[in-house]
């Protein structure tokens, strides 16, 4: 008998909480859907240049994804089979000048996975912008790759258009340090950050993966295929 | 009879200093380490925490007399969990930023040992008002520990204070790698139960 009552203890009290929070989340959910979306939007507006987030309104960020961003098109990569979300942002609503292509990317950092979304010109030969959305890398060593300083030469303009055989895109260099404007690197790097080594390896390496991916799938597009 | 005589005014203010739960009972260490190198979001692990550790007491404090002996300590992790849970969504709706940072470490106010500790040592075998303060006077202590270790990393490691760049701070050296890391954590950690002890011992010497 003790035992039953014991069991039906912990049923009911299980219940009652289960139920309570349950409650609590739902009743929450568009809230925190919501604030998942506008941090997307804002992300995208700042990511193609299409406004000062600063002073839009939420509506206003709202309306400018909504007009000037089309996300209805997918790539694919021809080696990975991987399916790659593509963003065409347009200078105005009626879609007559396209001011960019982006596309997300992803990878491990120094902590845990990041992610973010790169902009790049229409004729996919230098960035425009960058912009990370999830990171969980330390507070005011690696999480400053969400800062304007880190993003700036990305949003200025490195060269992605195909490098040699054996070489990469886009490279880390040591901050405050350029290559020689002769080399091939000279208009390919970003500036690491100083303490956190390992996280903008980590950026190097993810976006490497990412423009190549993108590179490939829109080849493949351009080819018919 | 003073507030501060009674069996819920003494679980108050002894759980701030005397018997701080965080340089004294060395409980609550791992957050301790991990939110804080920044004020801000000390700030809000600290809210959390207060708000936990006093509605979970209080709960197991007016369910002691029907919840079986043999469960008790699954249906004390069960009201905790409950309540951590109400703060995660509430940081999650209202302050999307900060959940951002703080969310992983706000899952883990389940295991900090406060929590439990005081539920089982105090709420369990006490009466709803004197464990209410108990879980408020455990939180505050955990607080004013974390409060004092993130504002030494916050100014060391940063030169700011709560975000903002504190005054003359290019006079001193305030980029020290090492505030904003996790070993940071542990020096002041230490220095700060260093300093609480041995205050704390000497005013337990002089008392005698």
């Amino acid at each position: 008998m003790k035992r039953v009552k014991t069991v039906l203890f912990m049923v009911g009290i299980a219940a009652l909480y289960g139920a309570g929070v349950t409650g609590l989340y739902l009743s929450t959910k568009g809230t925190v859907e919501q604030n998942k979306k506008f941090v997307k939007q804002k992300a995208l507006v700042e990511l193609f240049g299409l406004g000062d987030i600063q002073t839009l309104s939420k509506e206003k960020i709202a309306a400018i994804v909504e007009t000037q961003i089309d996300q209805n098109e997918t790539l694919t990569d021809p080696q990975t089979g991987e399916q790659i979300p593509l963003l065409k942002a347009y200078t105005d609503a009626e879609h007559t000048t396209l001011k960019a292509y982006g596309f997300e990317f992803k990878g491990i950092g120094f902590w845990a996975e990041i992610k973010g979304y790169i902009a790049v010109d229409a004729s996919l030969q230098k960035t425009v912008g960058l912009k990370v959305i999830a990171q969980a890398e330390t507070p005011g060593l690696g999480a400053r790759i969400e800062e304007p300083f880190f993003v700036k030469p990305f949003a200025d303009g490195l060269d992605i258009s195909k490098p040699a055989p054996g070489k990469s895109y886009i490279y880390m260099g040591i901050a405050g340090s350029k290559p020689d404007p002769g080399t091939p690197q000279y208009r390919r790097t970003f500036d690491a950050i100083t303490g956190a080594t390992q996280t903008s390896l980590a950026m190097e390496r993810m976006l490497n993966a990412s423009i190549a991916e993108f590179r490939r799938a829109a080849d493949n597009r351009k080819a018919g295929k | 009879m003073a507030f501060k005589d009674t069996l819920g005014g003494r679980a108050l203010i002894g759980n701030l200093w005397r018997d701080n739960p965080v340089f004294r009972q060395v409980l609550g260490i791992c957050s301790a380490l991990a939110v804080t190198n920044l004020l801000k979001n000390t700030l809000l692990m600290c809210g959390g925490l207060v708000f936990t550790a006093a509605l979970s007491n209080l709960t197991v404090s007016l369910l002691r007399k029907v919840i079986p002996k043999q469960v008790r300590m699954m249906v004390q992790v069960l009201i905790i969990a409950a309540y951590v849970i109400i703060v995660n969504i509430f940081i999650q709706a209202q302050f999307p930023e900060i959940h951002k940072t703080i969310g992983p470490y706000v899952g883990l106010i389940i295991t900090n040992c406060i929590i439990m500790g005081r539920a089982e040592a105090f709420a369990s075998k006490n009466p709803a008002w004197p464990s209410l303060l108990d879980g408020i006077g455990a939180g505050l202590g955990y607080s004013l520990v974390l409060i004092i270790i993130a504002v030494f990393r916050e100014t060391l490691g940063f030169g700011t204070l709560l975000g903002i760049p504190l005054p003359g701070r290019d006079i001193w050296w305030y980029q020290w790698t090492i505030m904003v890391m996790p070993p940071g954590a542990f020096f002041m950690l230490a220095l700060v139960a260093w300093f609480g002890n041995a205050y704390v011992l000497k005013k337990e010497g002089g008392a005698k």
